[in-house]
């Protein structure tokens, strides 16, 4: 039997249960809110006091503090020495010489490794990527260290892992640079991002390394990942010129299998050669555009055979050009109005040309379509000329 | 709240600090100008320090690209130090504006960049910067660098 009273009480009773939980989720959140914007002010109050004190250390003009009266001005709490080794990063992100030695040198502060060193090997996830972030600048990184951030590499955590990576490419041992960099690449849920700023993080910029990276790099290619890292770790030889990894690059343009998975990978060899000048891949790349009708490899040809110039190239460009798809007409004639001069002029000639025999046409043996046809890609192509000169001009006036 | 109060009381911290400029401006003669733009607030502040501890030019910075420009239309500084990732509008575009604009025919223009690639310093220089400054910096190198212009410019 329906009974109305303990309905209504029912009733009463999840209308106020339901009100609690709304004020208790309302608090709740305000309370979130106010807690984060209290700590935003308290670091950002942090900051602006360490900022000073940190650069009259770091330039020695202030005051003279050792490396321990300045320690000892921070309180032990896990945030204050975030918020401190934070600030220490982002100053040595931007200062070099002597200046940013001295802060590097106040980083490696035994204080500060031991009390990361214990944070590392704390269950919680929070504190091993404080952790791995303090031992990324910190290049003493003793055994224990290195064997517990090779294991937290290895972890499903793809945050951590990749925190952990960072930090092990501080090691002063080569062979377990490569081979984190390595396992991160094997992993399928990493990102493009990832792989660009773990690279950074791999090749230091110092030029007696530089020669390690490239091999390392070429070493890193030659093993089964996946073809869009590969294309980040082409894309990064091509763009850092690593000059002398121009022929291994060329030859593994050479030799790759072809198929659609590997587009992206082909594009970026092909831009790569490109940025690397190197020449010789000018014949590889032209047979890859009779191949296939692929448009972004296509137009990284484009742009890789424009930066290679010579007439040979430039006029393999021209003979495309009324053919073409709309983006590939468009890119040829922007990089044949917009570079060299003598360009200009080879285009020129190629439209008188391709005007004259328009007269040369016997029209009866075409179809009044052919005809439209070829006469709205001419137009379309002397458009396309007149836009691109506006570009170089408006380039030339800036 | 009451254990940041007592320690930033303990350490001494100003409650108002502000970075928007550090130059001291009491003299009733307008000042000289450098105008630092930049987004990230460390390194426009570390770069107002560098620059107000070596010259006596009034400083201002700003973090957006669109404010800077309409700022150093109304001001005219004589110097412009410009980062190229900017938000609004970027180092190379306003360097562009710069350069159209015949009001800031004495305004010396450096770039500031964590980018260090030949092709963007060619285009810096393509746009007639003045300097282009790639981070990390020595503090000294970077002043160097500035004593210089600013010596030219006057």
């Amino acid at each position: 039997m329906f009974d109305f009273n303990i309905a209504l009480q029912s009733l009463i009773g999840l209308t106020v249960f339901l009100t609690l939980l709304f004020f208790f989720l309302l608090g709740y959140t305000y309370w979130t809110r106010r807690k984060q914007q209290y700590w935003k002010r308290y670091e950002q109050k942090f900051r602006d006091y360490f900022f000073s004190i940190l650069l009259d250390y770091a330039e020695q003009s202030g005051p003279p503090l050792s490396a321990d009266d300045i320690i000892k001005k921070i309180t032990k709490r896990t945030k204050d020495y975030t918020f401190f080794i934070n600030l220490l990063n982002e100053l040595d992100d931007i200062l070099d010489g002597t200046e940013r030695k001295r802060l590097n040198d106040l980083i490696k502060h035994p204080t500060f490794a031991s009390f990361y060193r214990d944070k590392l090997f704390q269950s919680s996830t929070d504190s091993k990527i404080y952790a791995c972030i303090y031992f990324q600048k910190s290049t003493h990184l003793d055994n224990r260290v290195l064997a517990k951030l090779i294991t937290v590499s290895k972890s499903n955590n793809l945050k951590l892992a990749f925190a952990a990576t960072k930090a092990l490419q501080s090691a002063e041992d080569w062979s377990i640079r490569k081979s984190a960099l390595l396992r991160f690449f094997k992993r399928t849920d990493i990102s493009e991002l990832m792989v660009a700023e773990l690279l950074h993080v791999f090749d230091s910029g110092l030029a007696e390394e530089r020669g390690q990276v490239g091999e390392a790099l070429k070493d890193v290619l030659l093993k089964k990942i996946d073809p869009n890292v590969k294309n980040i770790i082409v894309r990064y030889m091509g763009y850092q010129q690593f000059y002398e990894c121009g022929e291994f690059l060329y030859q593994y343009l050479k030799r790759i299998h072809y198929n659609p998975e590997k587009f992206p990978l082909i594009r970026g060899l092909i831009t790569a050669l490109g940025e690397l000048y190197h020449t010789e891949a000018d014949a590889v790349i032209k047979s890859y555009w009779k191949k296939k009708k692929s448009i972004p490899i296509r137009l990284a040809s484009i742009k890789t055979l424009s930066t290679f110039g010579g007439e040979e190239n430039i006029s393999f460009l021209l003979q495309h050009l009324l053919n073409a798809e709309f983006p590939i007409r468009k890119a040829i004639i922007y990089e044949l109005v917009t570079e060299e001069e003598n360009r200009i002029v080879l285009l020129t000639k190629f439209i008188q040309e391709t005007l004259r025999s328009l007269t040369d046409i016997d029209i009866r043996s075409r179809s009044h379509e052919q005809f439209d046809l070829y006469l709205d890609k001419i137009l379309d192509i002397t458009s396309g000329i007149k836009i691109a000169l506006n570009h170089r001009l408006n380039k030339s006036h800036a | 709240m009451k254990s940041m109060d007592s320690y930033l009381k303990l350490t001494g911290v100003a409650h108002n600090s502000t970075d928007k400029s550090m130059g001291g401006s009491e003299s009733t003669m307008p000042k000289k100008q450098i105008l630092i733009v930049d987004d990230d607030d460390l390194s426009r502040k570390l770069i107002s320090r560098l620059v107000s501890k070596e010259f006596d030019y009034e400083i201002t910075s700003k973090a957006n690209g669109i404010e800077a420009l309409e700022y150093a239309r109304k001001h005219i500084p004589q110097l412009i130090i410009l980062d190229l990732m900017l938000p609004g509008m970027d180092g190379f575009e306003i360097l562009k504006k710069v350069r159209e604009d015949q009001k800031f025919n004495q305004t010396k223009v450096v770039l500031v960049s964590a980018k260090s690639r030949s092709e963007d310093i060619e285009h810096g220089f393509d746009l007639t910067a003045d300097e282009y400054i790639t981070k990390p910096f020595q503090p000294k190198e970077f002043t160097a660098r500035i004593r210089k212009l600013l010596t030219k410019a006057a």
